[in-house]
C-alpha cells in the first residue's frame, strides 16, 4: 500500500514529462538547453537534491523494515499463539506442572474453544551435536517443546504445510530451521539434549521444519530456537510424571484464577520498546526531516533566483506571443530533468545508506528475536522508489509554486521596470526593535542560566525530549528572524573596524547591502544553517554526557558487584558452579569469583516482589551489596554475611524489606532485633544482623531478605518457584569481556543459559542512546552538506544574475579579487553566522540541561562539555562554508567589463 | 581644440570575434584621436561596431591588432589587472541604463570606485557628496536607485563617472533611456563638466541632439569610421570662455 501511494507522484510526473517532451518539442529544447547551459549550478543542484533524497530514504526504509521485521517475527515465532498459561505461574497449583485434572479444569474455563489451547511440556535446554569437544556444536537455550502430535494438528491445521507428522517416536526430534542451521544438522543426524540432570539424551533428527507458530515458538523464556519432541520424551527429559504438562499455548485464555501470559502482546511491545528503532525514528527522523525541509527551502530559493535571472528573456518571449503557461512548462520541465537525475542518484545512495545503517545497527545493538531488523532487496527497492518519488514530487511542487508567482500577470504584464515608491521605515524599525529585544533576552537568559542554582531550578528532573524540542522550536525560528538584524549589526561593527581598509570596506558594505535587500532569503538561509548546526552541537554535548554517565556508573553495583549472572530453575550450588567453570580452563589468577544464590519469591510481599536469598560461603564472601551502617555509625560489611553462615536465625534485610517488616525501629538497637514474619505460609522468627541499601539495586540483585542457604531450602522445599541465581565476577572489565564466550559455553554444558552481562543489562539502554546520539550528530553534519551545497548554488546563481552589475563594477576599475570578496562575503556571512549561532545555542542549551542532572547523578564532580571537540567541529563547519563559497565566488573572474554594455535590463 | 594635446590615440585598431569561417570583424582598421577637453560623439546604425570600438578605446576589451595609447602610454596589450587599475584611475563610464548597484544608495554608488582605489572612507564620502551636489542630487544621496527617476539615476551614474577626476569619460548612449527634458539635463551637465573640469568625453549615440554637444562627430558603418563632422556650435563654444 505504501509503495502504491509512494509511486503515484513518480508515475504521474513521468507521464507529465513524457507528454511535455512529445507534445512540445520546443519547450523540451529550451528546458534542456537551459539546464545544460549552466553546468556547475545544475551539477550542484543535483548534488544537493541527491543528498536530501538519500537522507529521506533510510527513514522510510527503517520504518518499513521495522514493520516488516515485527510482522515476520510474529508470523514465525508466534503464529496463532497469543497466550501462554504456564503452570509455574498458577497460584492454585502446588507444582510446576499440570496434573491431568488441573489441565482439564483450566481448559474448561477457556472463553473460546478448549481446543484453542494446546497443552505442552516445555523447558529451555541445551542441545549439542558432535562427538568430542573439538567438533562439538553447542546450542544453549533451545525451547524443547513436547506435545501430542495429532492434537497439535487439530489445534493448528496449518502445521500440515510444515510436514508435521501425526506421530513422533520418543527418540526422534524435530528441529526448527534456526536450530538446525546452528547445529549444522539435517534429518538423520544425531543430536543430544541435556536434560535437567545434565545428562545427554540422544535423539535422531526426524525432520527440519520452517519456523511458523509452534515450530518457532520461543516461550516466555525467550529461547534462541525451538525443537519438538513427543510429549513422553519431554516428560522424561524434565522428570515429570505421566500425563502432566508444564503449560498451554494458543489463541484463547482461561478465566481467573488461572493466570495468563500475553505472549504476543509482550513480544510486539518489546519490539517497539526495547528496539531503538522506535525511538531511533526521532534520532534519524529529526535530522532527516530537517534536511528535507532545508532542501525545500533551498530549492525554492534557487528557483526564485532562476526566475529572476530569466525575467527579461521571459518578458521578451511573452511579447513574441509565448503563453505564460508555456513559460511555466519550461521551468517545470527543467526542474524535473534535474530532479529526475538527482532523485535517482539519491534513491540509490539512500538504499546503500539504509543497508549500511541496518547492518551496522544490528551489529551495534546486537539484536535478535523480535528486535532484529531485517533487510531484504524488496524493502530497499521499495524505500528507494518512495524516496525518489517524494524527492521528485517536492521539487516539482517547489517549482510549481515559484513559476506560478514568477509568471503571474502582475510580474509578466509589463516590459519596462516600474519605479518603486520608497518603503516606509516603520515596519523596518519594528523588526529592528524586536530583534534588539530578542538579543537582550538572549543575553539575559544566558547570563541567568550561567548561575548553577538557576539551571538546577529550571532543568533538573525535566524531560530531556520535551525540553530539547521546545528549545529547538524557539531557538531556530528566533535566530532566523532576529539573526538577520544581528548579522547586519555585526557587519556594521566590522565596517567600523575596517574603515581604513577602503577596498574591503566597500565590498563588505556591498555584501551587507545585498543581505539587507534580501532579508527573507537571508533569514531562511540562517534558519537552515542554524537548525543543523544546533542539532549537531546539541547531540555532541548530550552524547558526551551520556558516555561520561556510563563511565561514572559501575554497572556491577546494581548486581551486587558481579559482571555476569544467569538464572536456573534448578537449585545449583556454588560447588556445582565451580565444577562447571573448571572446564573453561581459566589460569589461576584469572579465575572468576562465582557464587550461586538459591532464591525464593516472598509471596507475602505481593506487588513488591521481594526475594528470599539463600547465602552460602561463596556468596557471602563474594558479594558487594552495600551494608547500611548501624545506629552507631559503624559498618561491618563482611560480618553480617558471615553471621548468616553460622546462624540459621540471622537475616539481612534490604531497606525496603525492613520498612515492610515494621520499620527502622527493628534495627539499630544495641542488640540485633528479632522479628517474626511469614515466609510463604511459614511463620518464622529471625534476627536482623544487617541492612542492605537497596536504592541502587536492580535486577537481578533483587531486594528482600537474605538468610542461610539451608534455611531457604528448608522453607522452600516444596515451593515451585524456587530457583538459583548465579553470579560471576572477574578482576576487571577487560578480563570479563575476554572470557565471556568461553564461560557462557561452559555454563551451557550445564544447562545454565543465557549468561547475561551486568553492563548490558544496566547500561545497555544508555549505550544505545549514546550510539544513537553519535549517529544523530553525524547525520546532522551530512545534512549540513545540503545547506552548503545550496549556498554554493545560490552564490553561483547570484553571480550569474548580477553579471551586468559585476561587469559595470569591472568596467569602473574594481578588480576581480575585490568582486570575489563581495560575492564571497555575502554567502559566507550568512552560512557562517547561522552555523555559529546555531552551534553555540545548541551546545550551550545541552550543557544547561545536562549539568544540573550530572551533579545529582555523579555527585562531587563537574560536568564539563567536550569543548575541544565542539571547537574543532565548528571550525571545520566554518572552514567548509568559507571554502565552498570562496570557490564558487571565483565565477566572477569570468565576468568581463564588456558585460556592462551588453544586456538590456528588466 | 586643435591646439590641445592628444589625450587618446588609436591606430589601426581591429577587433575580430571568433575564428576561421565564424570570424566577425567588428572594428576594421580604425584610427581615432581625442584631445584634452574634447567631446567626441560616435554615431552609426545598430551593429556597426560603435560599442565595440568604445570597449576597445576604454580598455574594457583588448584589440586584435593595432594600438590604443593614452598620453603616450600603451593601453592595448596591458594585462587585465593593469587595465582594471588604469580604468579605475583615468577613466569614467556612463551607460545607457545607468547600471547603478541596486542595493546601494546614491552616495554609496558614487563612492564605490574611490573606496576600491584606496581612498579613505571619510574622504570618499566627502568627495561623493560633492559630486552629487554637482549633478544636483545632494538631497537624494541616501536614496536607492529604484527610488529615483531615470534622469536622476543617470545623473548619479554621471557623478560616479567623474568623482575620481578621470581624464576621459566614456558614455554609451547616456540618454538612450531618457525623455527629452532629462536628456537635455544630462547633456547640459556633461557639457558643464567638460568646460569646467576639462574632462574629455567619448559618447556613443543615435541622437543628433546629443551629438550636437560634441566638438566632433564621427560616423561609423560596418566597423569603419567613414566620416567626421565638426560641430558649428561646438566651435562657437570653443571661442566662448
Amino acid at each position: 500500500m505504501m509503495l502504491l501511494i509512494g509511486l503515484t507522484p513518480l508515475v504521474l510526473l513521468l507521464l507529465y514529462v513524457v507528454w511535455l517532451n512529445l507534445r512540445f518539442p520546443h519547450i523540451r529544447r529550451i528546458a534542456a538547453r537551459e539546464a545544460l547551459l549552466n553546468k556547475p549550478t545544475t551539477l550542484l543542484t543535483i548534488v544537493g537534491l541527491s543528498i536530501s533524497t538519500a537522507l529521506i530514504t533510510p527513514l522510510l526504509s527503517m520504518l518499513t523494515t521495522y514493520s516488516a521485521s515485527t510482522d515476520r517475527f510474529v508470523r514465525e515465532h508466534l503464529g496463532n499463539i497469543a497466550y501462554e498459561v504456564p503452570a509455574i505461574q498458577q497460584p492454585v497449583l502446588p507444582n510446576h506442572y499440570y496434573e491431568p485434572e488441573d489441565m482439564r479444569s483450566m481448559l474448561q474455563s477457556v472463553s473460546g474453544e478448549a481446543s484453542d489451547l494446546l497443552p505442552i511440556i516445555s523447558y529451555a535446554l541445551t542441545l549439542s551435536r558432535g562427538s568430542d569437544a573439538s567438533t562439538e556444536r553447542l546450542l544453549p537455550s533451545v525451547l524443547v517443546v513436547g506435545t501430542d502430535m495429532a492434537q497439535a494438528l487439530d489445534w493448528d491445521p496449518g502445521l500440515r504445510e510444515l510436514n508435521w507428522p501425526e506421530r513422533l517416536a520418543e527418540d526422534r526430534i524435530i528441529l526448527s530451521s534456526a536450530a538446525a542451521n546452528q547445529l549444522n544438522a539435517k534429518p538423520g543426524d544425531s543430536v543430544r539434549v541435556l536434560d535437567l540432570d545434565n545428562r545427554k539424551v540422544g535423539f535422531i533428527v526426524d525432520r527440519v521444519v520452517a519456523e511458523r507458530g509452534l515450530t518457532g515458538y520461543l516461550g516466555v523464556q525467550r529461547a534462541e530456537a525451538t525443537a519438538i519432541v513427543s510429549a513422553d520424551a519431554a516428560r522424561k527429559l524434565f522428570h515429570l510424571p505421566e500425563d502432566t504438562y508444564t503449560s498451554a499455548v494458543g489463541s484463547s485464555f482461561p478465566a481467573p484464577p488461572w493466570q495468563t501470559v500475553y505472549v504476543k502482546e509482550e513480544a510486539v511491545r518489546t519490539a517497539s520498546d526495547a528496539n531503538p528503532t522506535s525511538y531511533a525514528a526521532y534520532f534519524f527522523g529529526v535530522p532527516i526531516i530537517n534536511a528535507f525541509v532545508m532542501s525545500i527551502i533551498l530549492t525554492i530559493n534557487l528557483f526564485r533566483l532562476i526566475a529572476e535571472e530569466r525575467k527579461t528573456g521571459m518578458r521578451t518571449m511573452r511579447t513574441l506571443g509565448v503563453s505564460r503557461l508555456d513559460l511555466k512548462r519550461i521551468m517545470r520541465l527543467e526542474a524535473l530533468y534535474c530532479a529526475g537525475l538527482a532523485c535517482s542518484i539519491g534513491g540509490l545512495a539512500g538504499a546503500a545508506l539504509t543497508a549500511w545503517i541496518v547492518k551496522g545497527y544490528s551489529r551495534f545493538f546486537d539484536f535478535a528475536g523480535e528486535s532484529e531488523l531485517l533487510l531484504n532487496p524488496g524493502t530497499l527497492i521499495e524505500s528507494a522508489i518512495i524516496g525518489m518519488s517524494l524527492g521528485v514530487g517536492v521539487v516539482f511542487a517547489c517549482m510549481w509554486v515559484v513559476s506560478q508567482r514568477a509568471l503571474s500577470y502582475r510580474e509578466m504584464g509589463t516590459v519596462h521596470a516600474k519605479r518603486r515608491v520608497a518603503q516606509t521605515s516603520s515596519g523596518s524599525h519594528l523588526h529592528a526593535g524586536l530583534s534588539g529585544i530578542l538579543l537582550l533576552l538572549v543575553v539575559f537568559l544566558v547570563s541567568l542560566t550561567a548561575i548553577p542554582s538557576v539551571r538546577e531550578a529550571w532543568f533538573e528532573g525535566g524531560d530531556f525530549a520535551t525540553m530539547s524540542i521546545t528549545a529547538f522550536l524557539l531557538i531556530v525560528p528566533g535566530i532566523g528572524y532576529a539573526g538577520v538584524r544581528w548579522l547586519e549589526w555585526t557587519c556594521r561593527i566590522a565596517l567600523a573596524v575596517l574603515r581604513r581598509a577602503s577596498g574591503a570596506f566597500g565590498m563588505l558594505n556591498l555584501g551587507l547591502s545585498q543581505l539587507k535587500a534580501n532579508r527573507v532569503r537571508t533569514g531562511l538561509l540562517l534558519i537552515l544553517f542554524c537548525s543543523v548546526s544546533c542539532l549537531a552541537s546539541f547531540s555532541t554535548v548530550l552524547a558526551d554526557y551520556n558516555n561520561r554517565l556510563i563511565e561514572q556508573t559501575d554497572s556491577r553495583t546494581a548486581t551486587g558487584g558481579f559482571d555476569y549472572y544467569a538464572e536456573d530453575i534448578r537449585v545449583v550450588s556454588s560447588e556445582q558452579l565451580l565444577v562447571a567453570l573448571n572446564e573453561v580452563g581459566f589460569p589461576q589468577e584469572e579465575f572468576p569469583q562465582a557464587a550461586s544464590l538459591v532464591r525464593l519469591p516472598w509471596e507475602e510481599s505481593e506487588w513488591r516482589g521481594y526475594m528470599i536469598g539463600g547465602v552460602d560461603a561463596a556468596y557471602a564472601s563474594a558479594n558487594e551489596l552495600p551494608i547500611v551502617p548501624d545506629y552507631s555509625g559503624e559498618s561491618h560489611a563482611s560480618d553480617p554475611w558471615m553471621t548468616l553462615l553460622e546462624d540459621p536465625d540471622a537475616i539481612i534485610v534490604s531497606t525496603g524489606a525492613l520498612s515492610f517488616l515494621g520499620g527502622w525501629g527493628l534495627f539499630g538497637a544495641q542488640e540485633a532485633t528479632t522479628v517474626t514474619f511469614n515466609v510463604n505460609g511459614h511463620e518464622v522468627s529471625k534476627r536482623i544482623v544487617g541492612v542492605v541499601d537497596d536504592e541502587r539495586l536492580s535486577y537481578p540483585a533483587q531486594p528482600g531478605i537474605w538468610m542461610n542457604a539451608h534455611e531457604v531450602l528448608r522453607l522452600g522445599e516444596r515451593a515451585k518457584k524456587r530457583h538459583s541465581a548465579i553470579f560471576l565476577r572477574f578482576d576487571n572489565a577487560e578480563l570479563a569481556r575476554q572470557w565471556q564466550s568461553d564461560t557462557a559455553t561452559a555454563l551451557a554444558r550445564f544447562n545454565v543459559s543465557p549468561l547475561n552481562s551486568a553492563v548490558n543489562e544496566n547500561a545497555g539502554y544508555f549505550l544505545n542512546i549514546g550510539l544513537l546520539l553519535s549517529l544523530f550528530e553525524r547525520f546532522n553534519l551530512v545534512a549540513l552538506a545540503i545547506g552548503i551545497t545550496g549556498l554554493a548554488v545560490v552564490t553561483l546563481r547570484a553571480a550569474k544574475l548580477r553579471k551586468r552589475e559585476l561587469g559595470v563594477l569591472r568596467s569602473i576599475g574594481i578588480p576581480p579579487r575585490l568582486l570575489r570578496m563581495y560575492i564571497w562575503t555575502e554567502g559566507f556571512l550568512t552560512g557562517a553566522f547561522g552555523s555559529l549561532l546555531g552551534y553555540a545555542a545548541g551546545g550551550y542549551f545541552a550543557y544547561a540541561i545536562c549539568e544540573p542532572q550530572w551533579r545529582i547523578d555523579a555527585a562531587g564532580t563537574n560536568f564539563v562539555p567536550p569543548t575541544p571537540r565542539l571547537f574543532i567541529v565548528l571550525a571545520i563547519i566554518l572552514f567548509t562554508v568559507a571554502m565552498t563559497t570562496f570557490w564558487t565566488a571565483r565565477s566572477v573572474y569570468k565576468v568581463s567589463p564588456i558585460e556592462s554594455t551588453k544586456y538590456i535590463p528588466s | 581644440m586643435k591646439d590641445q594635446p592628444v589625450l587618446l590615440e588609436a591606430q589601426a585598431v581591429r577587433k575580430i570575434y571568433g575564428i576561421g569561417d565564424q570570424a566577425i570583424e567588428a572594428v576594421k582598421n580604425v584610427n581615432f584621436e581625442l584631445r584634452r577637453g574634447e567631446i567626441v560623439s560616435i554615431m552609426g546604425p545598430s551593429g556597426c561596431g560603435k560599442t565595440t570600438l568604445l570597449n576597445c578605446l576604454a580598455g574594457m576589451d583588448d584589440v586584435t591588432s593595432g594600438s590604443v595609447r593614452m598620453e603616450g602610454f600603451q593601453v592595448s596589450g596591458l594585462a587585465e589587472r593593469a587595465r582594471d587599475a588604469f580604468r579605475a584611475k583615468y577613466l569614467g563610464f556612463v551607460f545607457q541604463f545607468y547600471n547603478l548597484v541596486p542595493v546601494l544608495s546614491a552616495v554609496e554608488n558614487v563612492e564605490l570606485p574611490l573606496l576600491c582605489n584606496g581612498v579613505a572612507r571619510s574622504a570618499a564620502r566627502e568627495r561623493s557628496l560633492q559630486a552629487l551636489t554637482r549633478v544636483g542630487l545632494r538631497d537624494r544621496a541616501n536614496h536607492r536607485p529604484d527610488e529615483l527617476s531615470g534622469g536622476q539615476q543617470q545623473r548619479v551614474a554621471l557623478a560616479r563617472a567623474i568623482v575620481h577626476q578621470p581624464r576621459i569619460v566614456f558614455a554609451d548612449e547616456p540618454t538612450g533611456a531618457l525623455d527629452g527634458d532629462s536628456n537635455a539635463m544630462v547633456m547640459d551637465l556633461i557639457d558643464h563638466i567638460n568646460r569646467h573640469d576639462g574632462i574629455s568625453f567619448v559618447i556613443v549615440t543615435h541622437n543628433p541632439k546629443v551629438s550636437g554637444y560634441a566638438h566632433r562627430t564621427l560616423y561609423m558603418d560596418n566597423g569603419k569610421l567613414i566620416s567626421e563632422r565638426r560641430s558649428v556650435s561646438a566651435e562657437e563654444r570653443a571661442l566662448t570662455p
